[in-house]
């Protein structure tokens, strides 16, 4: 079966694989509590004892960055997923709808998408107050316009076609038009579409917490762990190569994978 | 159109900033204040009035050029705002005078011979710094040009009075942090522009009416792959502010990003309200900038146009 | 650790803080140090101060500047660089004369009146009179006006100010206060004229030794020298820069960048990578400043004073100290009279150990021999979220189970004198019962844990009035230990003010309320 894949997807979702399940055995895999202070080792070095080193409370780097792969993996999906939902029902809608609610929902859908994604995420994080729930909702309320607008185009396309007037002769529902004929004929490009969004919904909590809107300290986020350790940078680099470099991981992991998918389309 | 996107804009802003919770007067006065003095600051202000009232009153200002007054920062909202968006207009243009030229080149040497080493190298290479968040790259660039070699300095404001080179090497850093972040998207786009246009009829019959394949590319095929690259800059004008909040707060740069996130914080409603809407203004005019690009750019558009 | 010590001059060598120091275990190097090689700034005798340069100074962001309202360390710091107080505290608390050249008290320390230093002039060339005095302190206590500085005052009303002459002034205040002068030198109360309209980052105008040429929020504030200054040929420098920036990381960065010869004050943490740095000295302050892990003694579980007692007596303060502050502060025993204060020279309470067994013990008697589970709240400042983490590994031990609930700071200020268990900074003030009145009194607005006791409050009335200091510190040593006992508060440690220095910077001190003093500051 993955004989004939394109590699960029393999290496892609191998990445991915390796993510998951390290965050998802962290608490076994960890070697030490990811939030306990111990005083005796405290900046050290990467070691035999602790392979990533200890930041400058001496919690160890490698149990805090599996831990980081929790958060992550509690918020990229969920985030994603709240965002194709939205944003591929309001594409679609808007797509079959055509004339002026095409034209008014589009409208209102660029007023959103003016506002920066990391400025809009800024607003509404505080005026929620930063938690894993509000960071899901905020980061999967910003994608929807955008993923909308991939939805519409590729739906425009469909509800042209033949089988779509046929079932609208048939004297189908709009909701089966929608759901059983037009979404299932777009799913490649929405899932490219959300491959591209997880991984940039990885970057953006990253961003968020760097920010200090995300997750509070001191739990393990691997923004908050950037933006903690950044005056560690000269006396102890790898508190803050640990968890950039698990950032990067993850996001080029996703890129792969998107790229790949879209390489089997084509081909 | 411009009109009414920024309409729904300023409707949208005003909204969400004023379900901001949290008490103005509070923070503005700090924790130990009096009770009586924040309640005293918070009806001045006019926070009680109930929220369509301050959303015309507020608008009305803006359309007279009267943006209000910073609640924290002791000056008027528009000059600020203006001031620092300037500034920020310069470190975005900096940035795409980075960015641009040399993913263009690579994505033509890439697109002539796909998948050779160079392709593969530069895709590689793109695709990891692209995936690096900008505070990332920011924070190991500080440390190895700024730290370790004391090349550039660590923050981005110039000097008063430094001239035009020594202003451009304290921002060639967080220039550079926003432009890697964006070199991997600008590069695929052109790149598979590219490619497609080398693959159509017409230049396969360029090449084989004779001319040189350095002329068909430079006459036909840069200008068709161009396209989809200035669309994509006009929409990564919005990925560039994102980017400006996070940059300029790491380099100490005052320019509208790091304000926006200022008033977020400090829940400073007429300067984010206002910061917000010169966003989208500017974010707006660039896409519109693209549109009428693409369409001088693209034969068929302009022809379209003519028509209407 | 002993590098670090090392690195941190005293810029005070004082009785009292060799005493603190050498408790710490680390004043012998410290103090040795400075006297044997480096000059400790201000005190070197073989050097005169050269005149002119400029001095660049790195801040966190201010917010507002205008004196009325400013409470930002940042705001702060520019705005006494403009304007003067009447008096001010020096590094062992001992108040020396600025615009007021001598004051006395009548009535018990209810009547006060100050003498104006005669011939100082403001930036705009108008003398300061008693006229200007009198209208700064009634807007400081006008109800109308979003004062801060008006809840510190709440026995100073306006027609309490009276000009006796033009230069004299007289305060009658609404009950008797013995340390009355010391409240005439907090943040807000720089002498403005008596016009002022509030528009001071328009047109600041005041008696101090630097005028403001240009501000910009957010960005910087410029100063020149004032050559009118009364007190001559001070200052020495001809002009001041300070660049505000967004948090200590990218300050710490400009003075090891050598584009900030001074800054107003860093935390321990992001102080270390200016260790490494030959061209820059530490400077510290031992201050009164300090962390309140308040409990609500109004509402289970805290209502019982065995538990909060329990919970006082499972922190280890020395691991925290070490852990949280490299050993820049001094441990606390749950009360806020700190070592820095004259008035705790009386104290003779017991320093409070850890004491896991006797916790669980008051815990058991209390009914709670099971543990419980509770939340705290804490604002993102400084190392108070690594505090909450090191507060839960250790009350894990007697069983309670604490959830973290780290917030951002303006989102705590909000609450934190509603949640149950919170952790507060509070900022050093030069007298204690500013602090043992506002956070503890039964009826004081800030009492987070709403404690009541009766004969502390009558105690702490008793403190406000009395002007003898040997009173003074034994009313100090019955307070401290009622909260010792009582424990509204755990209060864990003092933290150390931290100021990094050019080492080419002199005349500058750290000190125990950040006050940015720069009168006498010169480069070499």
């Amino acid at each position: 079966m993955l004989r004939g894949q394109p590699a960029t997807l393999l290496l892609g979702l191998t990445m991915i694989g390796v993510w998951l399940v390290t965050a998802a055995l962290a608490p076994w895999l960890a070697p030490a509590d990811p939030a306990a202070i111990a005083l005796d080792a405290m900046e050290q070095r990467p070691s035999m004892e602790h392979l990533l080193g200890t930041d400058n409370y001496g919690r160890d780097m490698l149990s805090r960055v599996l831990h980081g792969g929790r958060h992550v993996l509690a918020i990229a999906p969920a985030a994603t997923l709240l965002g194709l939902l939205l944003g591929s029902v309001v594409g679609i809608a808007a797509a079959y709808a055509g004339g002026w609610m095409d034209e008014l929902i589009m409208r209102l859908l660029d007023a959103i998408m003016a506002f920066p994604v990391v400025v809009l995420a800024l607003l509404a994080l505080t005026a929620l107050g930063p938690s894993t729930l509000n960071v899901i909702l905020v980061i999967g309320l910003v994608f929807a316009p955008l993923i909308a607008r991939t939805a519409r185009a590729a739906a425009l396309v469909e509800a042209r076609r033949e089988y779509v007037q046929a079932a609208r002769l048939r004297g189908e529902s709009v909701g089966y038009i929608l759901l059983r004929e037009i979404l299932p004929n777009i799913r490649g490009p929405l899932a490219v579409e959300g491959t591209i969004r997880l991984g940039y919904a990885v970057f953006t909590s990253a961003t968020l917490g760097f920010l200090g809107l995300g997750i509070q300290p001191p739990a393990p986020d691997w923004g908050v762990m950037v933006s903690e350790n950044r005056s560690l940078l000269i006396h102890a680099p790898w508190t803050v190569l640990a968890p950039a470099a698990a950032i990067a991981f993850v996001v080029i992991a996703f890129s792969l994978v998107a790229d790949g998918l879209r390489e089997r389309d084509e081909a | 159109m411009l009109l009414v996107t920024l309409a729904v804009a300023s409707l949208l802003i005003f909204l969400i900033t004023a379900v901001l919770p949290g008490n103005v007067g509070r923070i503005i006065l700090g924790p130990f204040a009096s009770e009586a003095a924040v309640e005293s600051l918070n009806r001045e202000l006019g926070m009680e009035q109930p929220v369509p009232v301050r959303y015309l009153s507020w608008m009305g200002g803006v359309l007279r050029g009267d943006w209000g007054q910073s609640h924290t920062l002791d000056t008027a909202v528009l000059p600020l705002a203006l001031e620092r968006l300037g500034r920020s207009l310069l470190l975005a243009a900096y940035a795409l005078l980075l960015l641009v030229p040399p993913a263009l080149l690579a994505a033509v040497i890439a697109g002539r011979r796909p998948d050779s080493m160079f392709d593969r190298t530069v895709s590689v290479i793109g695709l990891s710094l692209g995936a690096m968040p900008e505070f990332v790259t920011g924070v190991l660039l500080i440390m190895v040009f700024g730290v370790l070699l004391g090349w550039l300095p660590v923050q981005a404001l110039p000097p008063e009075g430094a001239g035009l080179l020594e202003s451009l090497r304290y921002l060639l850093m967080p220039a550079l942090s926003l432009a890697l972040l964006l070199f991997a998207y600008l590069f695929r786009m052109a790149r598979a522009g590219m490619i497609q246009e080398l693959g159509t009829a017409y230049t396969r019959t360029a090449v084989l009416k004779g001319l040189p394949r350095g002329a068909v590319i430079r006459r036909h095929v840069l200008r068709n792959a161009l396209l989809p690259t200035v669309t994509v800059i006009g929409a990564q004008v919005g990925w560039l502010v994102g980017g400006l909040v996070v940059v300029e707060t790491l380099f100490r740069y005052p320019g509208i990003g790091s304000l926006v996130h200022a008033a977020a914080v400090d829940k400073d409603i007429p300067l984010l309200a206002g910061c917000a809407l010169l966003i989208t203004l500017v974010y707006t005019l660039a896409n519109l900038f693209a549109d009428l690009l693409y369409a001088a750019l693209n034969p068929r558009v302009r022809h379209a146009w003519g028509r209407d | 650790m002993a590098r670090v010590t090392r690195r941190f001059h005293h810029s005070c060598v004082d009785r009292r803080r060799r005493r603190l120091l050498q408790a710490l275990g680390i004043g012998g190097a410290a103090v040795g140090m400075g006297a044997a090689g480096w000059p400790l700034p201000g005190l070197a005798g073989d050097e005169s101060p050269s005149p002119g340069g400029t001095l660049r100074v790195a801040l966190p962001q201010a917010s507002t500047i205008d004196p009325l309202r400013v409470s930002s360390g940042a705001g702060i710091a520019i705005v006494q660089q403009v304007g003067e107080y009447l008096v001010q505290a020096d590094e062992s608390l001992q108040l020396r004369p600025m615009l007021a050249t001598d004051w006395s008290s009548e009535e018990g320390g209810r009547t006060w009146l100050f003498r104006l230093r005669e011939g100082v002039r403001f930036h705009d060339g108008r003398e300061m009179t008693a006229e200007d005095v009198v209208a700064t302190f009634r807007r400081l206590v006008d109800p109308d006006l979003e004062s801060v500085a008006r809840s510190q005052l709440d026995f100073l009303s306006a027609d309490g100010v009276h000009a006796e002459d033009r230069y004299r002034v007289r305060f009658r205040l609404d009950r008797p206060v013995g340390a009355f002068p010391y409240y005439t030198h907090i943040y807000n109360a720089v002498i403005l004229p008596a016009d002022y309209d509030g528009g001071f980052a328009d047109n600041p105008v005041g008696t101090g030794p630097f005028r403001l040429t240009r501000f910009r929020p957010r960005e910087s504030a410029v100063f020149e020298r004032n050559p009118e200054y009364w007190d001559a040929p001070k200052p020495h420098l001809e002009r001041l820069e300070f660049g505000l920036y967004d948090g200590d990381q990218p300050q710490v960065l400009a003075m090891r960048g050598g584009e900030a010869d001074l800054m107003l004050f860093v935390g321990h943490t992001e102080s270390r990578p200016l260790l490494d740095d030959e061209d820059v000295r530490i400077l510290a302050a031992p201050s009164p400043q300090h962390r309140q892990l308040a409990m609500r003694s109004d509402r289970p579980p805290f209502e019982d004073r065995r538990v909060r007692r329990a919970v006082a007596l499972a922190l280890n303060r020395q691991s925290m100290v070490q852990a949280l502050l490299g050993g820049n502060a001094e441990r606390g025993n749950d009360h806020p009279v700190a070592s820095v204060y004259p008035e705790a020279d009386a104290l003779d309470l017991a320093q409070r150990e850890q004491d896991l067994e006797l916790a669980r013990q008051l815990l058991a008697e209390a009914d709670l021999g099971n543990g419980f589970s509770v939340d705290l709240h804490i604002g993102r400042i400084a190392e108070l979220p690594q505090y909450g983490v090191l507060a839960q590994q250790m009350l894990r031990e007697i069983g309670i189970d604490v959830n973290l609930q780290v917030e951002p700071l303006n989102t705590y200020y909000e609450h934190w004198t509603e949640v149950g268990f919170g952790l507060t900074d509070w900022v050093g003030r030069p007298v204690p019962e500013q602090i043992l009145s506002v956070a503890f009194r039964g009826d004081a607005e800030w009492n987070a844990a709403h404690w009541r006791h009766e004969t502390f409050d009558t105690l702490v009335r008793k403190l406000e009035a009395e002007p003898d200091a040997e009173a003074r510190a034994r009313l100090c040593a019955r307070l401290s230990a009622i909260l010792n006992e009582e424990v509204p508060a755990a209060i864990s440690y003092f933290t150390h003010a931290l100021r990094p220095i050019r080492r080419n910077v002199r005349g500058v001190r750290a000190d125990m309320s950040n006050y940015l003093d720069l009168t006498d500051a010169w480069l070499a």
